[in-house]
């Protein structure tokens, strides 16, 4: 089971602000480890953000995005009390989401 | 498969596209890591073969393109970087690293509030220029930016402790 997410969000003037890290090793599967032995690809390849359940962002990664990756996002149209879900998935079908109402 | 799902996805961006896309990611990407073989999720790994799926050779460059990120980088494994795309209509943002050995970062579509306006962070293998392909109401535009990475940030065994010992000084 993935580890879990860190999610913020907050309003600045109209939009809000989304921050959010994911644990993730994001291995690309060309490091190899003290034996030589190359290191398994493990990444995400999918974000998806959405706003009281209305997708606004879908994203394609590959594993160029770091360790760890950090994402924000700016959402016209939303208001303080909404609901931000930011979720993804990986190339072992492993996923996790995270959910959080706008500051 | 790989190339018809990332035409599909550029082509359509609808959410059912998506959909199919991920469930076919899933089983394309399963069975590389399966025999582990370097897995990548974008097709092929030329830079210009990408670039050109992604609608960047053609694009003409624009101004309407912010692009934040570090001149030189110090850690090529974790480059801070900001894209804002002021052109009206923007669709998607695509982030490429020439040099690195997969170059398509990430592509994000934005729809229903969502700004054309991305911060995460990247890795860089070795210097190289970072490119940003942006689509708006149909057509491409693009805005380049060369960083300097100091050191590279893929691939590196001893990269932990190059990190540890960089961070002390």
């Amino acid at each position: 089971m993935a580890e879990a997410m860190k999610i913020r969000a907050d309003m600045v003037g109209t939009l809000a602000k989304v921050k959010c890290i994911i644990n993730h090793p994001m291995e690309t599967g060309l490091r190899k480890d003290k034996t030589g032995q190359a290191i398994r690809a493990h990444y995400i390849t999918h974000v998806g953000a959405s706003l009281n359940g209305v997708s606004v962002m879908d994203g394609q990664v590959g594993s160029g995005l770091s360790r760890n990756p950090f994402l924000m996002l700016w959402i016209q149209g939303a208001k303080s009390g909404d609901t931000i879900n930011v979720n993804w998935v990986d190339n072992t079908g492993d996923h996790n989401s995270a959910e959080t109402v706008i500051a | 498969m790989n190339k018809t799902r990332r035409k599909l996805l550029i082509g359509a961006g609808a959410a059912g596209a998506f959909t199919i896309a991920t469930a076919a990611g899933l089983t394309q990407s399963g069975a590389a890591h399966a025999s582990g073989s370097t897995a990548n999720d974008f097709g092929v790994n030329d830079f210009e073969t990408m670039l050109n799926d992604l609608g960047g050779v053609n694009a003409q460059s624009s101004n309407g393109i912010n692009i934040t990120v570090p001149d030189v980088a110090e850690q090529g494994a974790i480059v801070p970087i900001e894209i804002y795309s002021q052109i009206p209509g923007s669709e998607s943002i695509a982030i490429l690293v020439e040099k690195n050995a997969i170059p398509v970062v990430a592509r994000f579509e934005f729809k229903n509030g969502g700004v054309a306006r991305v911060a995460t962070r990247i890795k860089l293998a070795e210097s190289s220029p970072v490119h940003v392909v942006v689509r708006a109401a149909g057509k491409h535009y693009r805005a380049t930016k060369f960083v300097k990475a100091v050191i590279g940030g893929c691939g590196d065994e001893d990269f932990g402790s190059a990190m540890k010992s960089n961070s002390k000084t």
